[in-house]
């Protein structure tokens, strides 16, 4: 039986699981955490199981493994969550009448288990920040030729180009899910996807990469499993996080194109800008109701920016979000493959054609205007000089000037909270120790009031 | 007068409830012709936010308009 299991493994049980008279022999393999991993000190591990698969998978592994060798039973159980130095990881025993099987059937059994389970590990350093380890070993199993994958495409692309490309997807939602899925069976050799949230169920119309099964999940790690599923001769790398100018900034360095697939206009002017600061290419699109537009960018190109002609100061409130007006998955999946096709075209030929033109269209009618994109000479943004507001949520008390106001949450209700989101001021909110307040302005962004903070640390720390 | 056409997109369709309207207008600038077209139809985005394309290329809301131009608002975009 193979299982998974979120508590330390304890290997008298499972060993006496396995006692059977019959049996001349046990072989037993345990994997353990250890302290060290290409150079650096690791202090503790992380497993994340896409549990639905692996159990099916670790199952066919244990079937496979008794149809092959002559066993009385095989046993495996794998870890998640938290694991500290020295625990098992994972526990594999085999029991035969001959010592042979039991040997053969235990290394089958784990190498088979490094190669097909979708499993993620997480690793702590000592160090250095804590880092998610992508096995890519997981693609040794599969016997096709990657040559094979990409056969009907060669003749339309050239695919070195997009197996070299680097590219990384902001939002994994209505658009990113159908970018994605075409961006990864094309062969783009490095995906990086960026996503804070978790799958909900009133979202999963729109975002194909997802499964009501996986409510709760995070949306880019799921998304990375999947298309790793699809795609095993790629390198994916998921980034659970919320992009802001700090992290941003790091984490575009290590791609060359962006496809804003985000939902907000804060995040959308946020990448914007950090694109025309590090001289990255971006492809973004946006939908509204049945409506659809796209457009791509390219620092120091002649085809202008989004601030070319108008200062678009961003304001989510005033404009609503897919939650707020409603929209059709097919109308997201539409928009969202031609980000992918105009990513693939532009790695391609380093053009493409919403490059030079705006592309709006109505789903519905069909209807649909090309605007020719022009520059402004005298846009500073165009010239490079970029200047991004930070916007973190989280503030020190020294970082909060006077276009701050400090609210003090700690006997008001979230109700109370809420009469603020007409300020002309930012908000720091601080409450005891920064945990509600930081909950808080979270659920204030997301409904589109981008002026609200939290005091890092609350009351208590200053 | 200017005879213009003017065609609306997102936002802008669902306040004006036309897809298109042919118009006369005074106004000189298209900033000029955007505030008189949110008094008519309750557009309550500031300009700021708003980008113009005339005859199908993006261009800046001080500029004056071309007689007989098809003009397109764009709200920005934010669903995903």
């Amino acid at each position: 039986m193979f299982s998974i299991s979120n508590e330390n493994l304890n290997r008298d049980e499972l060993h006496t699981k396995l006692s059977n008279d019959k049996a001349g022999a046990i072989v037993v393999f345990e994997g353990w955490v250890r302290d060290h991993n290409e150079g650096k000190k690791v202090s503790s591990l992380e497993y994340q199981v896409y549990k639905e698969l692996a159990l099916k998978e670790g199952e066919k592994i244990l079937q496979e493994a008794r149809e092959k060798f002559n066993l009385h039973d095989v046993l495996s159980v794998h870890r998640e969550g938290h694991l500290k130095l020295g625990e098992i990881a994972i526990w594999i025993g085999a029991t035969a009448s001959h010592r042979d099987d039991a040997f053969k059937a235990t290394r089958y059994v784990i190498d088979e288990i490094k190669h097909r389970l979708p499993v993620w590990k997480k690793e702590h350093y000592v160090d250095h920040k804590a880092d998610w380890v992508f096995c890519r070993h997981h693609s040794h199993h599969v016997h096709f030729e990657e040559s094979d994958f990409y056969k009907k495409q060669t003749t339309v692309v050239d695919q070195m180009k997009l197996t070299n490309a680097k590219v990384l997807v902001i939002g994994a939602g209505g658009l990113g899910s159908p970018a994605l899925l075409a961006l990864a069976s094309a062969g783009v050799g490095k995906i990086g996807i960026v996503d804070f949230d978790k799958i909900e169920i009133s979202n999963i119309h729109r975002q194909p990469l997802f499964t009501p099964n996986l409510v709760g999940e995070k949306k880019a790690t799921v998304a990375a499993v999947k298309l790793q599923e699809l795609n095993p001769f790629i390198q994916i790398k998921a980034h659970n996080l919320r992009l802001d100018a700090k992290n941003g900034e790091a984490l575009f360095k290590d791609y060359e194109l962006i496809l804003d697939c985000t939902d907000n206009m804060h995040t959308k002017f946020l990448i914007h800008d950090l694109c025309f600061k590090l001289n990255k290419p971006l492809v973004s699109a946006s939908v509204y109701k049945e409506e659809g537009q796209i457009r791509t960018f390219i620092p120091l190109g002649d085809e202008g920016c989004l601030r070319c002609h108008s200062k678009m100061t961003p304001d989510d409130a005033l404009l609503g979000n897919c939650n707020d007006f409603g929209v059709l998955g097919a109308t997201t999946q539409v928009l969202g493959s031609l980000q992918a096709s105009e990513a693939i075209h532009f790695i391609n030929e380093s053009k493409n054609a919403t490059l030079s033109k705006t592309l709006f269209m109505n789903l519905k009618t069909l209807f649909q205007i090309q605007v020719k994109n022009t520059k402004n000479p005298e846009c500073l943004i165009c010239q490079g000089q970029v200047e991004i507001e930070s916007n973190d949520l989280e503030v020190d008390l020294e970082e909060c000037d006077e276009s701050f106001m400090l609210l003090d949450i700690r006997e008001l209700t979230d109700e109370k909270v809420r009469q603020f989101t007409n300020s002309d001021k930012k908000i720091a909110l601080c409450c005891h120790r920064g945990v509600r307040s930081k909950r808080l302005a979270e659920n204030l962004r997301s409904s589109g009031h981008q002026h609200f903070y939290s005091l890092k640390g609350g009351a208590t720390h200053l | 007068m200017k005879t213009i056409k003017v065609h609306y997109f997102a936002l802008f369709r669902d306040q004006a409830k036309c897809e298109e309207e042919t118009l006369e207008v005074e106004c000189h600038t298209y900033g000029d012709l955007y505030l008189e077209l949110s008094k008519r139809h309750g557009f309550d985005l500031p300009p700021e936010m708003i980008q113009v394309a005339a005859n199908d290329e993006f261009t800046s809301m001080k500029s004056v308009i071309a007689t007989g131009a098809k003009i397109v608002f764009i709200p920005p975009v934010a669903g995903g």
